[in-house]
C-alpha cells in the first residue's frame, strides 16, 4: 500500500489549560477529502492550523508522505509548506484590500519560486481561468467582488504553488446557499482535475455529505467517531453524530429535534465529555471515559454505541 | 387588519450615474401574530426594506412608499419622536451577529435592563426581576450568575439569547429577526429557531424572519415571500410554496439546498444577484434563469401578488405554456 499523503498521530495542542485538540489520529490519502465536523470549540480549526503547519502540535506528530513535518532544515521546511495551502472562512478578511487580484495571485510565486514576471503573469491568467474568473478581473480589487467570487480568488491563491493538500476551514459558511453550491462544485472540480486532497472543516453535515470521502467528528478536542463519510452519515453510531445530523432544519418538519445546551468544557477526565448533553448517558458514562474502538467499519467512542443500532 | 403594511416601497441610493434603485415597488403585509419568512440572496434588499420600514435606512437612501403603516399608525407622517418610541418597544429587531450587536463594555443584564428602562422606566429592583425572568424565558440558565457576565464571556448562541431577551423585553407586537442564526452552529441554530417559534406562540407576536436559507425559514414560517434584486418574485403559504414553487428563482433556491443534490454536484444558481447599477431592464432573474425565453429579455413581468414571471411553473416544475 502506498503511504498516505498526510498522517496525524495522536496530535494534541493546548492553549493554557484548554486542551483544544487532545490526541487525534487520521490519515488523508492523495486525492481524497477528509471532513472534520464539530461545533464551535470542538478544536476543528485548531486541527486545521496544525495540519496546515501554521502551528506545531504540543504532542503527537504529523507526517507528510511518511516524512517528518517538524524540525526540518529551512529549505526542506519551505518546500513542504508549498505542498499544503489554506483557504479561510471569511473571504472579506483573508484578501489584502490594497492589492489587485493579479498581485494577490502572483505573490506566492514571487516569494516561493524563481518564475519571472512574464511567467508569473501567465500562471496567474491560467489559474483565473481554472477557478472561473474572467481575464478582466485581474486589475480589480477584492472589494469589487461578491463573496462567492472572493472565495474563488482565495482558492486560486491557495492553488498557485500547486499544493497536494488544501486545508479549507469553513470555506462556504459565510456565503449564501446558492453561492455555496457554486464554490463547492468548483472545489470538487479542482480536486478531480488537479488530484488535490482536502481537509475540509465544517459544522454543516449537509454540505459535508457532498464533499467528504472520510469523516472525523470532533467533540471538545477529541474524535468521537471517524470513518467513511457515507457510512457515518447513513448509520451514525455515536449519539453526538446522530444529533448533529438531526439538527439541521428540514423541509416538511415543523421543528428540528434539538441537541440541548452547548459543549460543557472541563468535564472530568474519567468521564465521557458528551454525557451532560447525551440522552443515553448512564452511570458508566460518568465514571469511565470511552475510547475509540472499531465497530461497524468505523471507530467510535461511546459505551452504548451498539444499542443505537 | 394587518399589523404591518408596506405598499410600493422604493429605496434608491445616490451614485455618480444618478439614483440607483436598491428596492423597487415592494409590497409586504403582515397580520397580527403571523410568521412571515422573507427569503432571498445577499443583495436582494430584504434587510434594507425592513430597516426602512423601521425608519433605520441609511441616511443617504431615498425612501418612498405609497403606504407604510404599523398597528394603525402611518409611519410616513409620524413625528420622529413618536417613531422612536415605537422602535424597540412595539417593533423590535434581532440581528445576525449577536456578539457585535451587544456593547462589550456593559454586562448583559445591564443591557437588557436598559431596554426596559428606555421604554417603561420602573424601579431598578423591579427591572432586575424582569430581566431575570426574561433570561429564564430565553433559556439562559443560572440567570443570577449570567446577569453580571459581559458578552465576551458568553458563547454566540447565548449572546443571541440575550439579544432576543432585549427584543421581547417590552412585549413587542412585531419581532424582526434578520439572519438570527447564520453565524451560529447548526445545533445552536436549531435551538434559537425553536426558541423564536415558542416565544412567538406564547406572546402571540408577529415574527418576520429574514434569511437566505429557504429551508430554515420554511421550518417555522406560515407564509414566505421571496425577494430578488429588490423586487418580490413570489409569495404564498410556506408549505405550498416549498412543495410547488411557481417562480424559477424559488425553485432554484430550493434545488441549491445540499440535501436536494444527487451525487457530489450541487445545483448551484449560476452567476450572482446583479448590483443596483447592473440590473437588466426586463426580467431581473432572466440572466440566471434556466427557463428564460426571448420574451423574458424584453418585458419586465408584472406582479399579481403571488408570482412575478411571464411563464410561471406548474405543479410539475415546468413552465406553463404561454397564452397565445
Amino acid at each position: 500500500m502506498t503511504a498516505p499523503l498526510l498522517a496525524a498521530e495522536e496530535v494534541a495542542r493546548d492553549y493554557g489549560a484548554v486542551k483544544a485538540v487532545d490526541g487525534v489520529s487520521f490519515t488523508i490519502a492523495g486525492g481524497r477529502t477528509l471532513a472534520v465536523v464539530g461545533e464551535s470549540g470542538s478544536g476543528k480549526s485548531t486541527l486545521g492550523r496544525l495540519v496546515a503547519l501554521l502551528e506545531p502540535p504540543d504532542r503527537g506528530r504529523l507526517l507528510f508522505e511518511d516524512g517528518p513535518t517538524q524540525g526540518l532544515a529551512r529549505p526542506a521546511a519551505r518546500a513542504l509548506r508549498r505542498q499544503i495551502q489554506m483557504v479561510f472562512q471569511n473571504p472579506y478578511g483573508s484578501l489584502n484590500p490594497r492589492k489587485k487580484v493579479a498581485q494577490i495571485l502572483a505573490e506566492p510565486l514571487a516569494i516561493n519560486t524563481s518564475a519571472n514576471r512574464a511567467e508569473r503573469r501567465e500562471r496567474v491568467r491560467a489559474m483565473m481561468g481554472l477557478v472561473g474568473l474572467a481575464p478582466e478581473h485581474e486589475q480589480r480589487y477584492p472589494h469589487m467582488f461578491s463573496g462567492g467570487q472572493r472565495q474563488r480568488i482565495a482558492i486560486a491563491r491557495a492553488l498557485m504553488l500547486q499544493p497536494r493538500l488544501v486545508v479549507a476551514d469553513e470555506p462556504v459558511s459565510a456565503l449564501d446557499l446558492s453561492i455555496q453550491a457554486q464554490v463547492l462544485n468548483l472545489m470538487m472540480d479542482l480536486k478531480e482535475r488537479l488530484g488535490l486532497a482536502y481537509l475540509f472543516i465544517s459544522h454543516d453535515l449537509a454540505v459535508v455529505r457532498h464533499v467528504a470521502d472520510d469523516l472525523v467528528v470532533l467533540y471538545l478536542g477529541r474524535a468521537v467517531e471517524q470513518g467513511a463519510a457515507a457510512a457515518l452519515l447513513d448509520r451514525p453510531a455515536h449519539p453526538y453524530t446522530r444529533a448533529l445530523i438531526a439538527s439541521r432544519p428540514r423541509l416538511g418538519k415543523s421543528l428540528p429535534p434539538l441537541l440541548a445546551g452547548e459543549p460543557v468544557a472541563g468535564i472530568a477526565a474519567d468521564s465521557c465529555a458528551f454525557h451532560p448533553r447525551c440522552s443515553l448517558a448512564v452511570a458508566r458514562c460518568r465514571g469511565e471515559r470511552p475510547v475509540l474502538r472499531p465497530l461497524d467499519a468505523r471507530l467510535v467512542a461511546c459505551h452504548r454505541a451498539e444499542e443505537l443500532g | 387588519m394587518s399589523l404591518l403594511e408596506i405598499r410600493n416601497l422604493s429605496i434608491a441610493f445616490p451614485s455618480p450615474r444618478g439614483w440607483m434603485p436598491a428596492v423597487e415597488g415592494l409590497d409586504l403585509t403582515l397580520a397580527e401574530g403571523e410568521v412571515l419568512g422573507l427569503v432571498g440572496e445577499s443583495g436582494s434588499g430584504k434587510s434594507l426594506s425592513v430597516l426602512a420600514a423601521m425608519g433605520l435606512a441609511p441616511r443617504t437612501a431615498r425612501v418612498s412608499a405609497d403606504a407604510l403603516r404599523f398597528a394603525g399608525q402611518d409611519l410616513l407622517t409620524l413625528p420622529q419622536a413618536a417613531r422612536r418610541r415605537l422602535s424597540g418597544k412595539e417593533m423590535a429587531m434581532v440581528f445576525q451577529e449577536p456578539t457585535a450587536s451587544l456593547n462589550p463594555c456593559f454586562t448583559v443584564g445591564f443591557q437588557i435592563a436598559e431596554a426596559i428602562q428606555a421604554h417603561e422606566g420602573g424601579s431598578s429592583g423591579e427591572r432586575r426581576r424582569r430581566v431575570l425572568d426574561l433570561m429564564r424565558q430565553v433559556g439562559l440558565d443560572e440567570p443570577e450568575r449570567r446577569f453580571d457576565c459581559y458578552p465576551h464571556q458568553l458563547s454566540g448562541g447565548m449572546n443571541q439569547r440575550v439579544m432576543i431577551a432585549m427584543a421581547i423585553a417590552c412585549r413587542p407586537k412585531l419581532l424582526i429577526a434578520d439572519e438570527p442564526t447564520s453565524s451560529l452552529d447548526t445545533t445552536i441554530q436549531a435551538q434559537i429557531l425553536a426558541l423564536l417559534a415558542e416565544l412567538q406562540r406564547r406572546h402571540g407576536m408577529a415574527l418576520l424572519l429574514i434569511s437566505h436559507d429557504i429551508e430554515l425559514v420554511a421550518s417555522i414560517a406560515g407564509r414566505i415571500q421571496v425577494l430578488y434584486a429588490g423586487q418580490s418574485m413570489e409569495e404564498g403559504p410556506a408549505a405550498a410554496l416549498v412543495a410547488a414553487p411557481r417562480h424559477p428563482y424559488t425553485q432554484a433556491l430550493l434545488a441549491a439546498l445540499p440535501e436536494r443534490a444527487a451525487g457530489s454536484r450541487l445545483n448551484a444558481i449560476p452567476g450572482a444577484v446583479p448590483s443596483p447599477g447592473e440590473r437588466p431592464t426586463a426580467c431581473l432573474f432572466q440572466p440566471r434563469c434556466r427557463f428564460a425565453v426571448a420574451a423574458c429579455r424584453s418585458v419586465r413581468p408584472g406582479y399579481d401578488g403571488a408570482v412575478r414571471c411571464l411563464t410561471p411553473l406548474d405543479a410539475s416544475g415546468r413552465p406553463r405554456a404561454r397564452m397565445p
